[in-house]
């Protein structure tokens, strides 16, 4: 198992473990290209931790690849990966907030507007689609990197996709009604409307179009559903209290509802941005 | 008991003090005076005209939904023109001159009138404006920062300085401070308001006498500007200035001006504490972590936008006093 090191800055790469050593002996590559090495100028011990140097490189070094470090004389190999616990925290965090899907994205409005009306329903929704979500997204991908990948068959992936969640969303439904009424009397009519929420959609996609690893997959899924319901839940709560309020008559129901939706994402803009 | 009043029945609260809605609205703009004098003694006249503009704007848009609606404008009340006055405070002293009418015009409308008026609006109508600004016009709206210049009413030319929140995002810690020279005699400076930053949040001091005048009054009440002071130190200690946090940057205003608007903040204690530990946790976040230099802005229309639930939470249990069983 070859030590991990870490990206402090653009420029800069603490490795622990490695002796002063004059840059021409050790080659940097990032792990998907290793004949390509990235030059290194300055090798110097660091400052806060004992054992450890800091390589400065010319070439910017992004925090979100892996590079690998190899020293020419004695072999020894350094690891330099983002962690896969704190990716996966990043792509959760970003789909979720930074990158909301109703707020930003702007996906799965008709689901949004429909059952925004009562905090009841949009709790019933926004459990029950995190939990299908995570499902859909977790059985998408394995579709995805076993079969569709294995056979090239990259261009189905939208009616591949589309079949899967039908059936899921059947499949739970039919599942839920058999062992447990009264949790399928609650829930049930929210497992059917999925079906029909883009969402649902966007995250295999999403996923296949940047490559994710399964725990990732995972974290975007449950980003997404968590995202969704935190937005589905304030807006229910906010709408609650627009019904009541002497709105004029044109903009009752629906419109002040969209205007409402557009406060909540120029409020959800000050998440742009951040890095987790 | 002579005359007997004629009998009214209506919702509570019955208990009045005789401290009607226009007189907070102007209280609240009065004790606001010293902080925008200061300002144009800071940065010139043109904060007059960004202050004028602003308040026509937000007067302009009251009055037309009213007139649309065919009803009694509101204008006196005031509250409108408290509205242009806050989103004025919380933009660059450089704007153009035209841009705090339209945030003003903006935030009045699809803040506030929309929703039916005052008392009805989900989120802060100057925060909307400013948000509303920040997200049309970026570069107008992070880069005219004024350098302080006090004393020279019409300067001939603006010269244009960043925001310490800006310096210390650009360049980190380290440098920031370096850059800065953080110390005690550049914190006197932060306290009296000696530097760039928005029209309304330069001066510490002054703020706080505005906010000890609205304290006085009994306009406002302590909880919500403490929590969200105290959740901003908690995520400073990350920062590396601590103190320096405390002192930039929109807290202050946003803390007494901002997040203590009676429509738009929870209503219970134990609701407006936790709005406004969430603002200052928010705040730090967006600034240490975010995109953004200054977070305040963002953090109270989030929060603004979970106070509906925070209402529904928090709601008192009994509504009554109870009785012992006998």
């Amino acid at each position: 198992m070859p030590d991990r090191g870490k990206i402090i800055d653009v420029h800069q790469l603490a490795v622990p473990g490695l002796p002063p050593t004059a840059p021409e002996q050790l080659r940097l590559t990032t792990t998907t290209d290793p004949d390509v090495p990235i030059a290194i100028t300055v090798v110097a011990p660091a400052t806060d931790r004992p054992e450890t140097a800091v390589l400065t490189t010319a070439a910017t070094l992004d925090p979100k690849l892996a590079y690998q470090l190899t020293h020419l004389e004695t072999g020894t190999q350094w690891i330099v990966a983002p962690s896969l616990i704190g990716t996966a925290l990043t792509v959760l965090i970003a789909a979720a907030l930074v990158q909301n899907f109703v707020f930003t994205r702007y996906l799965g409005l008709c689901v949004f507007f429909g059952v925004s009306r009562k905090r009841d329903t949009a709790i019933g929704m926004g459990v029950t689609f995190t939990i299908v979500g995570c499902l859909s997204g977790a059985l998408a991908w394995a579709i995805d990197r076993f079969v569709l990948g294995r056979l090239q068959l990259h261009f189905l992936q939208i009616i591949i996709f589309i079949g899967i969640i039908a059936c899921l969303v059947q499949t739970v439904d039919t599942i839920l009604r058999k062992v447990h009424r009264p949790l399928h009397r609650k829930f049930g009519i929210y497992v059917v409307l999925i079906t029909t929420n883009c969402i649902i959609l966007a995250v295999p996609l999403l996923n296949a179009l940047n490559q994710r690893g399964f725990l990732e997959s995972l974290a975007l899924a449950l980003g997404s559903g968590l995202g969704f319901a935190l937005a589905l839940f304030l807006m229910s709560c906010a709408r609650e209290r627009a019904d009541l309020a002497p709105v004029p008559i044109v903009f009752r129901g629906l419109p002040i509802a969209f205007i409402l939706a557009g406060l909540f994402a120029l409020a959800f803009l000050g998440f742009s941005g951040l890095r987790v | 008991m002579t005359t007997s009043p004629q009998l009214q029945i209506a919702p509570g609260p019955h208990l009045t003090d005789g401290l009607t809605i226009p007189k907070i609205m102007w209280w609240v703009s009065a004790s606001l005076v010293p902080v925008y004098l200061w300002a144009i003694y800071c940065f010139g006249l043109r904060v007059l005209g960004l202050t004028l503009s602003g308040i026509v704007g937000a007067a302009l848009g009251e009055w037309l939904v009213a007139r649309l609606r065919r009803q009694q404008s509101t204008l006196a009340d005031g509250s409108a023109v408290l509205s242009g006055l806050l989103l004025v405070g919380t933009l660059a002293p450089g704007l153009p001159l035209w841009m705090p009418a339209v945030g003003g015009f903006v935030g009045i409308v699809f803040g506030k009138m929309l929703f039916g008026g005052l008392g009805w609006n989900i989120f802060n109508p100057a925060l909307v404006g400013r948000a509303f600004l920040m997200a049309s016009f970026p570069l107008a709206m992070t880069t005219t920062w004024l350098a302080p210049r006090p004393g020279i009413l019409l300067p001939p030319d603006a010269v244009t300085q960043a925001s310490p929140l800006n310096v210390m995002q650009l360049e980190g810690v380290t440098r920031g401070a370096e850059l800065l020279g953080l110390g005690p005699s550049y914190y006197a400076k932060l306290l009296v308001g000696l530097r760039s930053g928005s029209i309304g949040e330069i001066s510490v001091l002054l703020i706080l006498f505005g906010a000890a005048l609205l304290l006085a009054k009994g306009i406002i009440k302590l909880y919500i500007p403490l929590a969200v002071i105290a959740g901003l130190t908690s995520c400073a200690f990350f920062s590396g200035a601590p103190l320096f946090h405390l002192l930039t940057g929109g807290l202050w205003f946003g803390a007494f001006y901002m997040a203590t608007d009676y429509v738009t903040a929870p209503i219970m204690p134990a609701g407006q504490i936790v709005f406004g530990i969430g603002i200052g946790l928010l705040t730090g976040v967006i600034r240490l972590w975010g995109g953004y230099p200054e977070g305040i802005c963002y953090a109270i229309l989030i929060m603004n936008a979970v106070t509906p639930a925070l209402n529904h939470w928090f709601r008192p249990k009994r509504p009554f006093a109870e009785v012992a069983p006998s």
